[in-house]
């Protein structure tokens, strides 16, 4: 009983941090900047399908697609937007 | 654990139960879903919480009560793994209003988890008096999220009076958290509503925070549907009824949503609770005691008649209405019938009206007497 908790404990942190990891990294860190994503469906190679399966995958990629709708302020100081993000972020 | 998967003839139902509750989690959210589905068997062995056959609804296993806390436990890791790696920033950490708002949403939740870890520690009257508290003064500070119109004629006469529109939408808040928590009697019942409303929001407005939820109740309605060991407790039916609640508020408040969307939505708890009230006064009873003659309780009688398997009577039950209720909305909502903020959605709510009168109808049962508890 006590090294099967441990067994699925262990593995609950595991895949837990390996969902948020990869789920952040299929979002290429640019959530809710209108506009600026670099995100493509081609990029859901198969180990994104296995880190957070089709649902999540979907669910980044909408994510992504609606930052383009709704202005979700990044962090720190709007000033900030660079030169090049300037053409899709209104600042 | 190895010798029971090199020897099939040594499997139990729960090893089963498990298998197929990792591949489900699996097939929809990856290795993350497989992840949460060891986080709740890992939960479901804790001691404190734990909720004996005796004391359930309709449930006739041991379970878990830390359901809510499993979700809590879910979307705070996600939440905390964005703020860190991404540039994303919460409404919370954007906007007072918002912070206030999952400032009451934690309250509630805290109420119930103190309720899962030591049952009756609160008496149900101070619960209710807190949760009044929270919701009146969050109304009362932040009043742009009361809606002063809501498309229902003498209803927006009357929210253009401030102190009015204040006490209908506290009572309504707190009545909501109490009606999720009431209908939360069958395993997939409250989850599958849960679920279904997390999806039409994160479909709407496609924010991590939604996107979260959605992934952590839909990986739970799998859990508690195949297993019947894990319920959401009163954490996870106080806390996401208040997030429930506040994001139709917002979405009605913002002209997102039309009423008659959310009340198509949430229809079941929404009725149930209603319906409850008025059976009770008419028996001469308090209308908050409890009882075993809601719609759940009596389909789940039925079901018990031709379905052998308790936990499958159980699921079925739950899964049934929420599908029959919440599902619809969702299937009409992704298939585009109306417009999220149209009227036109009161259609389905009627629709789920006739369809909980015929089904109560239907499910009638003389020989059945009620069993009732009288308030403490």
């Amino acid at each position: 009983m006590k090294s099967n908790v441990l067994f699925i404990g262990a593995f609950a942190v595991i895949l837990t941090i390996l969902g948020v990891t990869q789920g952040s990294k299929l979002s290429q860190s640019d959530f809710g900047q209108k506009g600026t994503f670099k995100i493509k469906p081609a990029e859901a190679s198969w180990h994104y399908l296995l880190a957070i399966g089709p649902l999540g995958s979907l669910s980044t990629f909408k994510i992504v697609e609606q930052g383009k709708k709704t202005i979700i302020l990044p962090k720190g100081n709007l000033s900030t937007c660079t030169k090049d993000k300037a053409e899709d972020i209104l600042c | 654990m190895l010798s029971k998967l090199l020897l099939p003839n040594s499997f139990s139902k729960a090893d089963v139960k498990l298998a197929i509750m990792s591949l489900l989690g699996f097939l929809f959210y990856g290795l993350a879903g497989l992840g949460v589905i060891f986080l709740m068997k890992l939960l479901s062995y804790v001691a404190i919480g734990r909720d004996f056959a005796s004391s359930h609804g309709i449930s006739l296993t041991d379970s878990s009560r830390l359901g809510g806390l499993a979700i809590t436990i879910v979307v705070g890791c996600y939440l905390f793994g964005i703020l860190m790696l991404t540039p994303y920033v919460p409404g919370a950490m954007r906007s007072n209003q918002e912070f206030y708002l999952w400032l009451a949403i934690a309250a509630c939740a805290l109420l119930g988890l103190a309720e899962d870890l030591k049952a009756d520690f609160l008496t149900p009257i101070l619960r209710l008096t807190c949760k009044f508290l929270v919701f009146g003064s969050l109304l009362f500070f932040w009043p742009n999220l009361v809606p002063d119109k809501v498309g229902i004629p003498g209803l927006d006469q009357a929210l253009q009076i401030p102190i009015v529109a204040w006490s209908v939408m506290t009572v309504f808040c707190v009545g909501f958290i109490n009606a999720f928590n009431m209908a939360d009697g069958a395993n997939g019942l409250v989850p599958g509503i849960a679920t279904a409303a997390f999806a039409v929001f994160f479909i709407e407005y496609g924010r991590p925070t939604e996107g979260f939820f959605l992934f952590a109740c839909l990986i739970f309605l799998i859990f508690n549907v195949v297993s019947g060991w894990f319920f959401l407790g009163d954490m996870g039916s106080y806390g996401i009824g208040a997030v429930i609640v506040a994001y139709s508020l917002n979405g009605v408040v913002a002209g997102e949503f039309s009423i008659w969307l959310m009340a198509s939505l949430l229809a079941y708890p929404c009725l149930d609770f209603l319906v409850s009230i008025i059976r009770r006064l008419k028996a001469g009873r308090s209308p908050f005691s409890a009882d075993n003659d809601h719609l759940h309780n009596r389909l789940h009688r039925q079901l018990k008649r031709v379905v052998k398997s308790r936990v499958l009577s159980n699921s079925l039950t739950g899964l049934i209405i929420s599908a029959s209720s919440a599902g619809l909305t969702l299937f009409a909502f992704m298939d585009s019938w109306w417009l999220p903020n149209s009227p036109e959605w009161i259609i389905l709510f009627t629709a789920e009206i006739m369809l909980y009168a015929v089904a109560f109808k239907l499910t009638t049962d003389e020989s059945s007497a009620t069993q009732f508890a009288e308030p403490l």
